[in-house]
């Protein structure tokens, strides 16, 4: 619940300028400008927002007032998303398409029964030789992430497949950043809308958008700082020490950070992202 | 069997099963999926081996393998395919396209990240 004491705070907060981000994974204002520049490069989906002049906070340079990304479609809902129930096993694979469109095989292969059984109880004594696993050491290592040079190569977001997108079902959302002062974090937010533009409700986008472990929890409903209209955000409490949590688990081999302050909204997306996981914000692929 | 005892088999054993498999079901993408050896915190996947409609995006694939591990509710959860991350909105169908394996497989290794309050907490 966003509190009057906790306006009175953001207001009574300083301005941060003193750098900590390598320490607490929280950042200045200069930070998120040089991170959100980097964002609307890289993504042309994403741009600087202004407000009238009345509204702007003075700490932010006027054209840079808060990031946006307009009418992001959501590819589905949540609710609709399948699960492990809806799956069969072929042989000693676990299949998740329908077994009608299978090209038929020779009986002996596959019983006509396998096929029939929605699912088969998969039973976690099969799988004798797990210890095995720590023996293997040829397995690729995350730790050489060595292509940070890929961001160069990150296409343009192109026009999403249409075809999933209904047009009965077409949700389309606003998705802005904003800078809180108080936590020195990036702060996300969500705002639907329907095909013909009408905001649709935030209880309607919660129950269907957001990820149920999330929602009512760390995301709620909120008035947006700038335009005041209640959307869906996510609490930034946390959001520092996650931060600092990704960054570290990318230091190169000499225990330094391996990226900058710069990637940090494009890291911030990839987290962030997940509490509403069909809305199509985070458009990168080599992080 | 194991994913990485999986991967110690003969590359033309691989090669003639990914054949095969993507003859019996041309629509359907298989995929390799073991646990990166550093999410310590994770649970294993009881199978490794599956197989998903190619037009499946990965949020679709994120969601499946997540409530199958029964995740804590507070975490996120990522998965890479040659130390990539692949966004949400992509299909299977590019990704295999993309980033498959000579033998035929996609391979693929879960982490996670806790989100919204993390290892660090005290």
């Amino acid at each position: 619940m966003e509190s009057l004491a906790h306006r009175i705070r953001e207001k009574l907060s300083k301005v941060p300028v003193v750098s900590t981000f390598t320490k607490t994974g929280t950042i200045t204002v200069e930070e998120f400008i040089c991170a959100g520049d980097l964002l609307v490069s890289k993504f042309p989906s994403w741009a600087w927002a202004d407000v009238a002049p009345s509204k702007r906070k003075k700490y932010l340079p006027a054209k840079k007032q808060f990031l946006i990304c307009h009418r992001v479609p959501s590819l589905l809902g949540v609710n609709v998303l399948p699960t492990f129930s809806d799956a069969h096993t072929e042989g000693d694979w676990i299949d998740f398409g329908s077994s009608e469109k299978a090209v038929p095989v020779e009986i002996d292969e596959l019983s006509d029964d396998d096929k029939e059984k929605p699912k088969e109880s998969i039973d976690v004594d099969d799988v004798d030789d797990i210890d095995d696993i720590d023996d293997v050491d040829d397995v690729d290592d995350i730790d050489d992430v060595d292509d940070l040079d890929d961001l160069d190569d990150v296409k343009p977001v192109e026009s999403k497949p249409k075809e999933k997108v209904k047009k009965e079902s077409c949700r389309l959302f606003d998705v802005s950043i904003t800078y809180c002062k108080e936590y020195r974090v990036p702060r996300f937010w969500i705002q639907g809308f329907d095909e013909d533009s009408k905001p649709l409700a935030n209880s309607d986008v919660m129950s269907k958008e957001i990820n149920k472990d999330y929602a009512g929890k760390t995301v709620t409903a909120e008035p947006h700082p700038f335009s005041k209209i209640p959307c869906l955000t996510v609490h930034p409490c946390r959001h520092g020490q996650v931060m600092k949590a990704f960054y570290d688990q990318l230091r190169n081999e000499k225990g330094e950070l391996y990226y900058t302050v710069d990637v940090y909204l494009i890291l911030f997306l990839k987290f962030v992202g997940s509490v509403a996981p069909a809305i199509q914000c985070d458009f990168t692929t080599s992080l | 069997m194991s994913a990485a005892a999986f991967k110690t088999k003969p590359f033309e054993d691989r090669l003639e099963e990914a054949r095969g498999v993507r003859e019996r079901f041309p629509d359907r993408i298989p995929i390799i999926i073991e646990k990166d050896k550093r999410a310590t915190e994770l649970p294993e996947l009881d199978r490794f081996k599956f197989l998903f409609p190619s037009h499946f995006f990965v949020v679709q694939l994120l969601y499946v393998l997540k409530e199958r591990l029964h995740l804590p509710q507070t975490d996120a959860f990522y998965l890479f395919i040659n130390d990539q991350a692949p966004t949400n909105s992509q299909t299977l169908q590019s990704l295999y396209d993309n980033n498959k394996n000579e033998d035929g497989f996609l391979y693929m290794k879960y982490s996670s990240q806790a989100a919204f309050g993390g290892e660090e907490e005290e």
